[in-house]
């Protein structure tokens, strides 16, 4: 915030907290912003894209004279006032016609962005209307190996990931798989990653589909899948890509220790497969333990001659029964 | 397309390369390389329909996947309690990492009193824990006042008092 508030009442402390950062986080929420030469195919576009995103979205109506890849101070401050770390920004110009620019937040800073022009677009209202529930949890789909190749497809599939994922959740109930998200990239991975040049790459398709499900003769437990499109339909040719800063990047990827797996300590598989714990026995009396009895090691009233006349003793007792009366003499021991 | 076509049709897909899972984010990731020639044809239908046809695959892969995962039945019998009604199934953690929208909070400064609490030993007072106490011989929760509670409970055996009943 510009100036550091402080909570009046408990309902804007409750406010606050929310905004403030917690171990497990908020779904993000996304902001979607017309730039001063947004068209109108671009505002359609970014209304769609938002609908999968509902509830966690804002849609600006008025038009900013903002250049993300510039200056995007603007677009950090609508961040950290609305409390959104996604934000899509339309554009057109000649020279880049069609444009969103999608950008991605830490700490109410730009982390990464990257333009993504509009090839073709097929809007929701073109499709049949089927009716997906606001909130679903959709599938999402990534084919193509340059999505594992080319860090800048990695960041494209991160950002559509961030974005489209919504909320965390641990329970899934089977009607609410509904729709499915498929975000598909030809071409090999082979393609030079600092060629610098982004026209050679391969366009990324963007397609959504309802899922149908049918009672299968073959199995019965697992349905066959059909899909039918929905919408929107968008063909996207990746333009300038702006990387995150490695160390900002390192501080976001931070797992809080809360979350961090716990790894189980004295418990260990060794190499046969078997469980093998180490128990802790406290620690022991030597004093008390109970031995053997072995009546010639009791302590004798009398003796003149200790020390190592001890140890023989065990062995003449043990050895020679002959004997009643222990000899202390110095003795080796062979 | 009839419905009966639809129910011979496999619900296993073979794919080259294997496909890994998100399954806490409901994602598929499929390295196998597309079909150049269908993908860079003019014609706009057989490329949608080749799209539409990775996208079924993935989705079905997808469901084969999820129904995999050990079931929950919601209701108060052994399920969640918060989730009543429907089957669920039980999501694992996402394994895909995700940048971080706010840095990992900080822990808070102790102030003047907590310290002085800590250092001398001073705990919070243990107030008596609500109105419920469990009751061995029922091997239920009852209340220990109120409606019903366990101090108004009457005495099952009361010996005949002679004077009373002449």
């Amino acid at each position: 915030m510009m100036r550091i508030l402080k909570p009046r009442n408990a309902r804007s402390k409750r406010a606050l907290d929310n905004r403030a950062s917690k171990v497990v986080e908020n779904t993000k929420k996304a902001l979607t912003v017309r730039g001063s030469t947004c068209s109108v195919l671009v505002q359609n576009a970014m209304t769609d894209i938002a609908s999968y995103k509902q509830p966690d979205v804002k849609k600006f109506q008025k038009k900013n004279e903002i250049h993300p890849f510039e200056d995007a101070s603007s677009l950090e401050f609508f961040s950290q006032k609305n409390d959104a770390s996604l934000i899509i920004f339309g554009s057109h110009s000649k020279k880049r016609p069609n444009t969103l620019t999608w950008l991605r937040t830490f700490n109410y800073q730009a982390l990464d962005m990257f333009e993504l022009k509009i090839l073709n677009h097929k809007a929701i209202s073109e499709f049949k209307k089927l009716t997906i529930n606001i909130g679903m949890k959709p599938m999402i789909s990534f084919v193509g190996p340059i999505f594992d190749s080319h860090p800048h497809f990695q960041m494209v599939k991160s950002m559509f990931l961030d974005f489209f994922r919504g909320e965390q959740i641990s329970m899934l109930d089977l009607a609410g798989l509904q729709y499915i998200i498929s975000v598909t990239a030809s071409g090999d991975g082979n393609i030079s990653v600092y060629s610098g040049d982004t026209s050679g790459l391969p366009s990324i398709n963007f397609r959504v589909y309802k899922i149908k499900t049918y009672k299968s003769k073959k199995q019965e437990k697992v349905p066959r899948v059909e899909l039918e499109e929905i919408g929107p339909r968008f063909d996207f040719q990746l333009g300038r890509v702006r990387e995150a800063d490695p160390d900002m990047m390192k501080q976001a990827m931070k797992i809080p220790k809360e979350l961090q797996p716990k790894a189980k300590k004295n418990v260990e598989t060794d190499l046969l497969g078997d469980k093998v714990a180490t128990i802790h026995v406290g620690k022991q009396d030597l004093m008390k333990l109970q031995t053997r009895k072995m009546k010639g090691l009791k302590k004798r009233g009398k003796d003149e001659f200790a020390g190592e006349g001890n140890g023989d003793n065990e062995f003449e007792d043990v050895i020679v029964s002959d004997e009643e009366q222990p000899k202390k003499r110095k003795r080796h021991i062979k | 397309m009839s419905t009966q076509s639809i129910s011979d049709r496999p619900v296993t897909v073979e794919r080259a390369i294997p496909v890994t899972y998100d399954l806490g984010n409901l994602t598929i990731y499929d390295t196998n390389m597309m079909d150049s020639q269908i993908m860079s044809s003019t014609d706009e239908g057989v490329k949608e329909a080749y799209l539409q046809s990775l996208a079924r695959d993935s989705a079905q892969l997808l469901v084969n996947q999820i129904l995999a995962l050990p079931v929950v039945t919601g209701g108060r019998t052994g399920g969640d309690v918060n989730h009543n009604d429907g089957v669920f199934v039980k999501l694992p953690d996402p394994t895909t990492q995700l940048p971080r929208e706010k840095p990992v909070p900080v822990a808070k400064p102790l102030t003047k009193w907590e310290k002085f609490a800590k250092q001398k030993g001073i705990t919070p007072k243990a107030r008596n824990s609500g109105n419920l106490v469990y009751d061995e011989a029922k091997g239920e929760w009852v209340k220990k006042w109120g409606y019903k509670g366990k101090n108004q409970e009457q005495p099952w055996l009361v010996e005949v008092d002679e004077k009373a009943e002449n």
